[in-house]
């Protein structure tokens, strides 16, 4: 077990990841890793608005895991938050920021994923003002908050096309990767 | 990163790992990460004693990240010198027992102090440990802790087995210091 | 006297002090980061003001959930204190209040009981809140 903390590591440093969670995450857990990677970006004098790029995606990515990951983390005990369990990577390749986020969704939530995505993955940024537009339309109307809207939002500070994967993991579950470079 | 991303997450899963967090540490998450683990813990409905127990390890590893990792950027604020300091932290579970493990970059240099001092404890039977405890708790803290000095003295007492702990060399400045913890 | 008034965080305990009963009152967790710092003023006051409460009469209440090594040795110090002023005649009682169902927070009164001689300490349960 030892062993495995140090190989996490060393894959985490070959990759340039410098922020790695696994675990359920709640609300207040974000504000304060989100301050952290904050905190670390603004130390090592990275641009104004590279920082507010990966922090923006990092929040989205994150709220998508405490509203959409299948693997909820809630307690009945009254207060206690809501966590969705997931895995949300930051890291620097040498030439560029990108974040990446995790988690297992329902297979009958994997159509909804793969169309919104595979529409965003192709689309310039016009293209992608427009569809927010629209989203948001849909959004405020159905009073209801989807993952289409945040995705988006991604997709518009991704300095490259975002790349995401659904893998299956059995009947009923699917896990969703989602790669965003700033 | 893309296409193993599930295999990280399902990797520490086979470990029994739940919780797993790599990146700069701070008081205020400090707080976060209890609440998290306090979370996962009410749903297993494990016991207060455990929780209390698991919850006092981690804020002893996380606070000695705080403290003594010498991966950190440093930074002066209000005239003090402050610093971000990065370390690993990981909870899970293992047939009937948690596990809380942490790991930060440490220099070479300072390896073998620290070693020798866990080796020590390792070695102490229960009321051995109790009496270095309090030893400790009413002597001054030496010259290199920040805190009391009594943090691994506390998880040796509270470890159900033996403290597992490692020193990995990575370059000629740095080495790699995990250490685990079974409550 | 200044009156003794610290509020509780997320990581630190309330501390009173209620100039009528003659009563601290110290409650929550404790793990600060720098527990010297924290801990600072409440010695502080505790200095310039223990004669004098001691010859009337004092009542420590410590009601801890959670307290993390370093703040064991304020603790320590902090019943040290009292001790010495116990020793001068003075009057001071101390009470460690643990939730009933929380050991690991008797257990931590009862070693304070095996370090202390003189000073007059409690063991109260609670009933437990949850």
């Amino acid at each position: 077990m030892k062993d495995k903390i140090f190989v996490i590591k060393k894959n985490l440093n070959e990759k340039g990841v410098f922020l790695y969670f696994s675990g359920p995450i709640s609300q207040d857990f974000l504000v304060e890793i989100g301050h952290t990677l904050r905190q670390k970006m603004e130390l090592e004098k990275v641009s104004r608005s590279i920082i507010v790029k990966v922090f923006s995606v990092f929040i989205e990515h994150s709220q998508n895991i405490i509203n959409f990951s299948a693997e909820q983390c809630n307690s009945d005990i009254e207060g206690s938050p809501t966590a969705g369990i997931g895995v949300i990577v930051v890291g620097f390749d040498g030439d560029n920021y990108f974040v990446s986020c995790g988690n297992t969704i329902h297979n009958s939530d994997v159509d909804i994923f793969n169309d919104i995505l595979s529409r965003i993955k192709d689309m310039g940024k016009e293209k992608l003002k427009e569809y927010y537009k629209e989203e948001l339309k849909k959004e405020v109307s159905k009073k209801s908050d989807g993952p289409g809207l945040s995705l988006i939002e991604v997709a518009r500070k991704s300095g490259r096309p975002i790349e995401y994967k659904l893998t299956r993991i059995d009947e009923k579950h699917t896990f969703l990767t989602v790669k965003t470079v700033v | 990163m893309l296409d193993d991303l599930y295999g990280v997450t399902s990797d520490l899963g086979n470990e029994g790992i739940f919780f797993c967090l790599s990146g700069p540490m701070s008081q205020e998450l400090l707080v976060e990460i209890g609440g998290a683990i306090k979370n996962k813990m009410l749903m297993d409905e494990a016991s207060k004693s455990t929780m209390s127990q698991v919850f006092s390890i981690i804020v002893e590893m996380v606070q000695n990240i705080i403290f003594y990792s010498d991966e950190k950027l440093e930074y002066e604020q209000l005239g003090e010198t402050s610093s971000c300091n990065v370390g690993l932290i990981a909870v899970g579970e293992e047939k009937d027992s948690y596990f809380v493990m942490s790991g930060n970059m440490i220099k070479n240099e300072k390896v073998n102090r620290l070693k020798n001092r866990i080796e020590k404890l390792v070695a102490m039977s229960k009321d051995e440990l109790k009496k270095f405890y309090k030893e400790q708790r009413r002597a001054g803290p030496d010259e290199y802790s920040k805190g009391a000095g009594l943090g691994y003295i506390e998880m040796a007492r509270k470890t159900s087995r033996p403290l597992g702990f490692e020193f990995r060399e990575i370059d000629e400045n740095m080495s790699f210091f995990s250490i685990i913890t079974y409550v | 006297m200044k009156n003794l008034k610290i509020d509780e965080t997320k990581y630190t305990p309330e501390m009173t002090f209620d100039p009528e009963t003659l009563v601290i009152a110290i409650k929550g967790k404790s793990y600060p980061e720098n527990t010297e710092e924290f801990y600072k003023p409440a010695f502080e006051w505790l200095e310039k003001n223990l004669s004098d409460l001691g010859k009337k009469g004092l009542t420590v209440n410590l009601e801890l959930i959670y307290f993390n090594s370093s703040s064991s040795k304020a603790l320590m110090n902090f019943f040290d204190m009292l001790e010495e002023s116990v020793d001068n005649g003075d009057n001071i009682t101390v009470n460690w209040m643990y939730e009933e169902d929380n050991e690991s927070i008797l257990e931590y009164g009862e070693e304070f009981l095996e370090d202390i001689e003189t000073l007059p300490f409690n063991l109260v349960p609670l009933k437990s809140r949850e």
